[in-house]
């Protein structure tokens, strides 16, 4: 059987990514944040994940107006990175795990989530710099990443968004769609995104915002799923909305105790944060 | 038009914006930024920008980008090529 083991939130801005590809995480001002991972890392030794599910957010990458989904599973055996824009970067392969993909996605058409499936996906930012920060390199650069990936995309992009309460619901589902896989798999949800920000606006970060969604999310998530979308844009700016990724995270990783979080405001332009719950029964 | 506040869901802005948006979506090859650095007037009207969506896109002013229909996601990518001299 499946196996939830814990869930992981984090910022996704390029900035982070940045800095760990110039090897200079000690170095920014963010430093504290990077540092915060080291218990992460532990953790991952101890709990050993086969499989990580990415709930993130496309920029402007993979998905177009043409034809936006309102939530995407990966489905594919492996998936690559692309140019985003910032010229094209070293060319990575992320593998999958199609088989587990396509168990959670029959059981999320039977739970009535009608998601799209992609048989190909180019990996956004958003995933592959959670994955980096779970799996760094011993030196310079990134790090192998020693586990499967399945990548589901929240629309971020243009609204009609899913409102909160939708996006935690498919947690739910999600972590339901794990349980009951026959096969053995131990899995980590990652929620990537927020927390507070704005592109275009410079500064717009809501401290107390961003507080409670850390409380929250430890202790009572179902709050967050209270708020509209449009109550988000204005408590946490537009890109603040990237909260459902964390909200998917934290529906199917229920319960469960932190094992630690960061809040380090600004990270570029962002109210940055993470924080990982480890929902291991019986083992630890 | 009323105001259209970023995020949030007006039907009317939503049908704004898609030729700005999907000129943008292009620049994320080296190519296309080429043949826009080249020409932004001329990769423009191959994607069919209006006016208003041509203009804004030379001022690279968010203010006027917005409110032409340019979606942040997508305006992410106009502003990593480099500006031309004279803009903001």
């Amino acid at each position: 059987m499946g196996v939830v083991i814990g869930g992981l939130g984090t910022s996704h801005v390029p900035m982070i990514g940045r800095a760990i590809a110039a090897n200079k995480q000690a170095e920014v001002p963010f430093a504290p944040f990077f540092a915060s991972f080291g218990r992460v890392h532990a953790w991952l030794d101890e709990a050993r994940p086969d499989v990580v599910i990415v709930f993130y957010n496309d920029h402007g990458l993979n998905f177009f107006l043409d034809n936006m989904p309102t939530f995407a599973i990966g489905v594919a055996h492996d998936y690559r990175n692309a140019d985003e824009g910032w010229g094209p970067p070293e060319p990575r392969t992320f593998r999958g795990d199609a088989e587990l993909a396509w168990h959670i996605v029959g059981s999320l058409m039977a739970d009535e989530f009608d998601v799209a499936t992609c048989q190909e996906m180019i990996f956004d930012h958003a995933g592959i710099t959670a994955l980096d920060l779970l799996f760094p390199a011993d030196g310079a650069g990134h790090g192998d990443i020693p586990v499967a990936t399945i990548p589901i995309m929240i629309n971020g992009v243009l609204p009609p968004l899913p409102t909160p309460a939708r996006c935690y619901k498919l947690g739910q589902a999600i972590g339901r769609a794990i349980r009951s896989f026959p096969g053995h798999r131990r899995v980590l949800l990652v929620g990537s995104g927020g927390l507070s920000h704005e592109l275009g606006v410079s500064g717009k970060i809501y401290l107390d915002f961003d507080r409670l969604t850390l409380e929250k999310i430890e202790h009572d998530p179902q709050a967050l799923t209270q708020f509209t979308n449009d109550e988000i844009v204005d408590l946490a700016g537009a890109q603040g909305l990237e909260l459902m990724t964390w909200l998917a995270m934290r529906g199917a990783a229920a319960g469960g105790d932190i094992v630690t979080s960061i809040y380090h405001a600004p990270i570029s332009h962002t109210g940055g944060a993470m924080m990982l719950i480890d929902t291991r029964e019986g083992e630890r | 038009m009323t105001d259209v506040q970023p995020g949030k869901f007006h039907p009317q802005a939503a049908l704004k914006g898609y030729a700005l948006n999907r000129m943008c979506f292009t620049l994320n090859s080296a190519e296309s930024r080429a043949a826009f650095i080249a020409d932004p007037d001329g990769y423009c009207a191959r994607f069919g920008l209006n006016d208003e969506e041509v203009a804004a896109v030379r001022s690279r002013d968010k203010k006027r980008l917005f409110a032409a229909g340019g979606n942040m996601y997508f305006l992410a990518k106009l502003d990593r090529v480099p500006k031309p001299q004279g803009a903001r």
